[in-house]
């Protein structure tokens, strides 16, 4: 790093970390440095146990109690943030240096006004009087693009959307005028229409405060949008930092290139993935050498025994490892041709006008008032062998589609028929239990889908002595044996608990599970949201190659575009309870119709380039199902929203044998 | 808000049917009035007229549920059931097995006695727990928090009949720093009720201490706790505004355990300080087998806990706004 | 079956055989998971713990041995000749005596005439003898056995020791019968109504309301005066006062488990819903109900006590620490007061419920460690 310490707001250097174990320490943080300009954004981005939010959480002195910062300084404006006493820490905190958090809603006091939350800072900093306070709370919460801020003010935190919550986390940032914005995945929990108008508020405000930003996260394609500068964080330790253009372009560390290699998108089709083996090593695991060697494919016996140092590759570019130019070794593509234009067999699965209505009750006798219309109407046909992708915000009913299908939701009309023959609708739970194993669901959170006191031998046995109770004890055996190799892990697998697995291998497991029972149809749900990047990559990989091999058909229910984009066939947008458009996914992809469509890809950060595509941003948040705008349900948020949009359910229309959407005026 | 009070009022009707139903089942079916009259009467003088009589004099000679020897209305009311459960819900107590005395009156006059005893020992238990939970779990694993829960172990471990023997032995027979036991209405009665409320509190701290300190350390390790501490608040601050406003919230939710507790408390202090109040009576009605009245306490300690219940749901809507706007 | 075979020797055996099996039975099958070896490897890392673990088996030992017990022939109190029916010839038995009485008897046999303190060679109270010279003195006469009474003796010459050993079995019966009985019910409604909710839970929901909303201490009072006291009598009463308690635990923590990804993936399996309450329900509560367990446990021998104190316990023919303190009370406003019954009692129930407190935190911290 070309260092003219005088130059920057915040230099961070030899930052050491360390949890207290017991009697032994386990180092979090290794020799971590890096630095700020003023008004810069720099992204710290890495997986989960990278340790980027602990960095950012030693700054301002709010680590755990278990955690100690052993070495390293921190200048600020002049000061060693680690070495101030914590009055004046707390003097910088809230004022000079204000964080905002991942989860807007645990991070605000839940019994206490928004106002009252942010008018505190004022009063702690800048000692404003009562009334004065008042007024300023009021700007704060308008120039976070609040509307109504008066009455927001005295708002408690459940009263506001998530994306409304994280503006008031903001607002209070904004509050104590600081020179330093730390914001931890400050877009992490929230759909991607929301995160963009936060990402858009933060840099305005970038811009007319001239305040510095260090972004946290995890998220490639956010940071190649944003950020000025970038810090790539591996198990603790700073591996690479450059500029933005630099590190995409020209990544040295092999963990870069192959992480920015293993975010799937549409250019992968067809292809493996280029995910990196094993998983994120724990604080707690001794690795002498370079920290990434045990999953590096270029790894020498010499980086598995000395730590690499930094290497200054020029322009700010600089790299912690040994072989930074070496090439990396090819990915290999799939010999399989793409299926897209296969010729296709009978349906698997076809789903009719699918409701989904959970009845609303109030009052003191509990009545039935409404419904909350989950799933209003959906229409679907599931071949065998392809994957169809279901996309859409929280609260879009994706899940519940899915919920339906296997039987965990109520159905209240249309039909769910499967090989063409049964309507799985209205059949009596006994009668229905034969065709339980054409459908199968694997589930988002890796660390609940799997009982923790049974083994994941009696896991993926369950659903055999059900389905196939003919089996003797050896045959279901050996099947297990199958199963478990085919997903990828160890014999030895079947005797353990699920609390010896990663998030990875719980996936694994969760497949294997729902394979046990041969099924036709698997519904993802958010499968690989919870995992880290290169983890989500074998995990896309492994679904790709039992799909070659059974002939299995996925339903991808997902708010990631780029899983869609590189594994789906088809794909199906839903809003508020509807499918808005459908299609195959180079149609829709390439020229989405529908503006809803449009406007989540637009949103959606990608690794290319983004300065071609068009800027389109939506309003506010995804209205409750509780109560559904009329007429078309989208009319609210959509820019070209006319008098008819408000009153008329809009039709549905085609534009190829495969594509459709239901709008008024599709955008050509 | 007032939904919510009003359901939890109306969810009251119901429960309290429910008790009386149960103390009928245990007072008249499982125990008939001819068992109550052999028992009061002793083996001896048990003839069957004798067991009429006395059956007749306490107003046990009606039929259970209906009774078929009237016509109209009062078949229903006529009935042990309606005189004798029924009749606490509008504050007809009737009269002593024993004395024959009406118990009303005795009943109001005890409830002052009893109220003086009790409510302190609330509300310095809950302000007590709430500041040493709150130290101990600011200073979670200190020396501090340490010796407060060895001290809540030990508390503990030592039966509240102990704690009274031993307090009353010392600082009334040893130190003579307040009488024995006795109670006087008015001023004087700081005096008498000084030691029985102390030994009340210490009684209730050691398990309160332990659950405070678990509700104030979940609630600090959340995040607005972080987010409090990124806008540079003083500690204090971040604990008395953010953390112990939040931390009411499971205290409240355990207030009717409590409740529960004083009852016990209560009848022990009652009968060991001879405080003439509910506790000292049911315990005299235990001793004279006076069903009459345990029935009566029964009751009415339900309603009273009822009563503990609704005040803290009022509570529970001022502290929690997600409680208030639902 | 005659009712007196029910307060024979064989009966109470057979029963703490039961017990004792199934305990055993269960920890055996516990043994064989692996969430349970881990929680039994961390409470024996707790030094503490193990040494309360070892008093509580001591206390258990004495309460087994108090349990089991037989009945001997009648022998002539000077010939030592066994007693035979006049008639058949049949061996005339007697009333029987637990293990741990025939254990204590050489203390137990030790009578004074009245009082005497822990350890004296005199007794407590002087009485008026003549000396040799023949005035009247105040004397302390000898004990007849003198030195052999650790607790000293009460108003009539019993060994107070033996008392407070005799008291261990009511104590931990107490402890441990109602949660024991309180489980089975709260088990089966508990999950019951998490799992299947609507009318179910509605009806669990207000039993355990009502239930609830009468002070336990007034439905004791109600229960023991009705039915009498006695152990049996309170243990059920505790029992039925403290289900609701475990059954709403249970309850809650049954439709936080119903919504977990697994519980849903049996269910999309097609598993019956009995088979995913016994499955998957079941085992992920137990640790609950093993907590609540070693919890209670110190709490129900304090109340024990306060219960029999205030006359709705287990009554006079059963000895208890609780009957002991009532004693002491009378006994204290003597002079000079008579201090050890008191310190009997004190010292026994500290010794049983510290060690259980204790035991009970490294039980709770091992199984739920969000509990910490």
């Amino acid at each position: 790093m070309s260092s003219q310490p005088e130059q920057h707001l915040l230099a961070v250097s030899g930052l050491r970390i360390a949890f207290r174990q017991g009697g032994a320490g386990v180092t979090a943080v290794q020799d971590a440095s890096f630095a700020i300009k003023p008004g810069e954004m720099l992204a710290l981005v890495g997986e989960s146990g990278s340790g980027k939010s602990i960095t950012a959480l030693s700054l301002l002195g709010l680590l755990p109690p278990n955690a100690v910062v052993e070495a390293g300084q921190a200048h600020f404006q002049g000061r060693d943030l680690l070495a101030l006493p914590a009055s004046e820490s707390r003097a910088i905190a809230g004022r000079r240096i204000a964080m905002i958090f991942q989860e807007p809603m645990t991070a605000l006091n839940p019994v206490l006004t928004v106002g009252w939350q942010i008018g505190e800072v004022l009063k702690q900093h800048h000692q404003l009087p009562r009334a004065e306070r008042q007024r300023r709370v009021v700007d704060l919460l308008a120039q976070v693009g609040i509307p109504d801020p008066e009455q927001r003010a005295s708002d408690y935190p459940h009263q506001l959307s998530g994306g409304m919550r994280q503006r008031v986390m903001i607002a209070m940032a904004l509050a104590g005028q600081p020179e330093l914005l730390i914001a931890d995945e400050p877009t992490t929990a929230l759909d991607v229409t929301v995160q963009a108008q936060i990402m858009d508020l933060l840099q305005a405000l970038r811009r007319q405060y001239g305040t510095a930003i260090l972004l946290i996260t995890h998220n490639l394609a956010l940071v190649n949008e944003q950020a000025d500068r970038v810090a790539v964080m591996y198990a603790g330790s700073i591996v690479e930092t450059a500029g933005c253009d630099d590190l995409f372009r020209r990544p040295a560390h092999p963990y870069t290139r192959l992480l920015l290699r293993s975010i799937p998108s549409v250019d992968q089709r067809g292809q493996r993935l280029a995910a990196i083996t094993g998983s994120v090593p724990k604080p707690e695991e001794a690795i002498p050498g370079c920290r990434f060697a045990p999953r590096c494919p270029l790894a020498t016996p010499q980086c598995q025994a000395e730590a690499p140092l930094f290497r200054d590759l020029g322009h700010g570019h600089g790299v912690v490892c040994h072989l930074a130019e070496a090439p990396l070794p090819e990915v290999q593509t799939d010999t399989a041709a793409s299926k897209d234009d296969v010729v296709l067999p009978s349906p698997v699965l076809q789903v009719t006008g699918l409701q989904v209505w959970f009845p609303r009750q109030s009052g003191l006798l509990r009545r039935t008032i409404g419904y909350v219309k989950a799933v209003d109407g959906i229409d679907f046909t599931l071949w065998p062998g392809e994957t169809l992708a279901l996309v859409g915000e929280s609260g879009c009913g994706k899940t519940t589609v899915g919920k339906a299908l296997v039987g965990l939701a109520p159905v209240n009309a249309g039909r769910i028929v499967v090989h063409g023959k049964t309507d799985l609708t209205g059949l009596h739970p006994r009668a229905l239990r034969p065709f339980r194993q054409t459908i199968q669901m694997i589930f988002q959170d890796p660390f609940s889908s799997l009982d923790p006191r049974l083994t994941i031998g009696e896991t993926i046995a369950e659903g055999m002595e059900i389905h196939q109770p003919g089996l003797t004890s050896h045959e279901r055996q050996s099947r297990m044996a199958d199963l478990i190799a085919k997903v990828g892990l160890p014999a030895d697998a079947l005797r353990r608990y699920p609390h010896q697995f990663s998030g990875g291998q719980r996936q694994r497991i969760g497949l294997a599970r729902s394979l046990a029972v041969n099924p036709a149809v698997v519904i993802c749900d958010e499968c690989t949201s919870a995992l880290d990047v290169s983890v989500q990559a074998q995990i896309l990989n492994l679904l790709k190659d039992l799909q070659h091999e059974l002939g299995l058909a996925y339903l991808f229910i997902t708010h990631d575009l780029g899983v869609v984009s590189f594994l789906a066939e088809r794909i199906a947008v839903m809003y508020l309870g509807r499918i808005v458009e459908h299609g195959q996914t180079a149609e829709v992809m390439a020229a989405p119709r529908h503006p809803y469509t449009k406007a989540l890809l637009a949103a959606a950060p990608t690794l290319d380039s983004a300065d071609g595509r068009p800027k389109l941003r939506l309003p506010g948040d995804v209205p409750s199902p509780i109560n559904p705008p009329a007429g078309c349900h989208f009319h609210p948020r959509c820019p070209y929203a006319q008098a008819v949009c408000r009153t008329m359910p809009p039709p549905s229309a085609s534009f190829s044998p495969t594509h459709s959407c239901t709008c008024h005026f599709p955008v050509a | 808000m007032t939904h919510y009070l009003l359901r939890r009022l109306l969810y009251l009707i119901p429960t309290l049917l429910g008790v009386n139903l149960i103390v009928f089942l245990l007072f008249f079916l499982v125990n008939s009035p001819d068992d109550m009259a052999r028992q009061a009467l002793g083996d001896k003088a048990s003839t069957p007229e004798n067991v009429e009589r006395w059956k007749e004099a306490h107003g046990y000679h009606y039929p259970l549920f209906i009774n078929r020897d009237v016509a109209g209305v009062a078949r229903l009311t006529e009935t042990i059931f309606f005189r004798k459960s029924l009749a606490l819900f509008w504050g007809d107590f009737g009269r002593s097995d024993m004395t024959l005395e009406p118990l009303g009156a005795e009943i109001r006059q005890r409830i002052a006695p009893s109220l003086c005893l009790t409510t302190p020992i609330f509300l310095v238990t809950l302000l007590t727990n709430i500041l040493v939970a709150m130290l101990a779990a600011s200073r979670r694993a200190s020396r501090i928090d340490l010796a407060i829960q060895l001290a809540c172990v030990l508390l503990m471990s030592v039966s509240s009949l102990i704690f009274i023997i031993g307090g009353q032995y010392l600082f009334a027979k040893t130190l003579r720093i307040v009488p024995v036991s006795g109670f006087l209405p008015g001023a004087d009665m700081a005096k008498f009720l000084l030691l029985p409320i102390g030994i009340g509190v210490l009684g209730g701290l050691g398990s309160g201490i332990r659950l405070y300190r678990t509700f104030f350390l979940e609630e600090i390790g959340k995040d607005y706790v972080r987010t409090a501490r990124a806008k540079g608040l003083p500690e204090a601050n971040v604990l008395f505004r953010h953390v112990l406003k939040n931390a009411m919230i499971p205290i409240l939710a355990n207030v009717p355990m409590q409740i529960l507790m004083l009852f016990m408390g209560n009848l022990l202090l009652e009968s060991f300080f001879s405080i003439p109040g509910l506790g000292g009576y049911t315990i005299m009605a235990i001793n004279t087998q006076d069903f009459a009245i345990v029935r009566v306490m029964v009751f009415l300690g339900s309603v009273l806990y009822m009563a503990g219940l609704l005040l803290t749901d009022i509570c529970y809507a001022a502290v929690d706004p997600r409680v208030r706007f639902q | 079956m005659p009712a007196t075979f029910f307060q024979s020797w064989w009966f109470q055996n057979l029963l703490t055989l039961g017990l004792l099996t199934g305990a055993a039975l269960l920890a055996w099958r516990l043994s064989r998971r692996e969430y349970w070896r881990n929680a039994f490897h961390e409470i024996c890392r707790n030094r503490l713990a193990v040494i309360s673990f070892i008093i509580l088996c001591g206390y258990g030992a004495i309460a087994i041995l108090d349990s089991v017990g037989w009945r001997r022939p009648l022998r002539h109190p000077e010939t030592g000749e066994v007693a035979r029916h006049p008639e058949t010839g049949k061996v005339i038995l007697d009333q029987g005596a637990s293990a741990l009485d025939y254990l204590l008897a050489p203390i137990s046999a030790k009578r004074e005439k009245t009082y005497s303190a822990p350890l004296a060679a005199t007794d407590y109270t002087p009485t008026t003898a003549m000396s040799s010279t023949g005035q009247p003195q105040r004397v302390h006469a000898p004990l007849t056995y003198p030195r052999s009474h650790l607790f000293g003796t009460d108003r009539i010459g019993q060994d107070v020791f033996c008392q407070a050993c005799k008291s261990i079995r009511t104590g931990i019966i107490i402890g441990l019968l109602t949660t024991i009985l309180a489980v089975p019910f709260a088990l089966v409604f508990g999950t019951a109504a998490g799992y299947y909710g609507g009318w179910i839970d509605d009806a669990t929901q207000y039993v355990c309301a009502v239930l609830s909303s009468i002070p336990t201490v007034l439905f004791i009072a109600a229960f023991m005066i009705i039915f009498g006291q006695g152990l049996p009598q309170l243990a059920l009463a505790m029992g039925i006062a403290s289900w609701t308690g475990l059954c709403r635990l249970l309850r809650g923590e049954t439709i936080r488990l119903r919504e977990t990804d697994f519980v849903l993936a049996a269910k999309a399996m097609g598993v019956p819903s009995w088979r995913i309450i016994l499955r998957h329900i079941v085992p992920n509560v137990l640790h609950l109900i093993l907590i609540t367990t070693v919890i209670r446990f110190s709490s129900e021998v304090l109340a024990e006590a306060a219960f029999t104190y205030l006359g709705i316990g287990v009554g006079a023919d059963t000895m208890s620490w609780g009957a002991m303190i009532n004693d002491a009370r009378t006994e204290l406003t003597r002079e000079p007061i008579i201090w050890w019954k008191l310190a009997a009692a004190f010292t026994f129930m500290v010794g049983l419920v510290l060690p259980a407190n204790l035991f009970g935190d490294a039980v709770r911290d091992a199984l739920d460690p969000r509990l910490r």
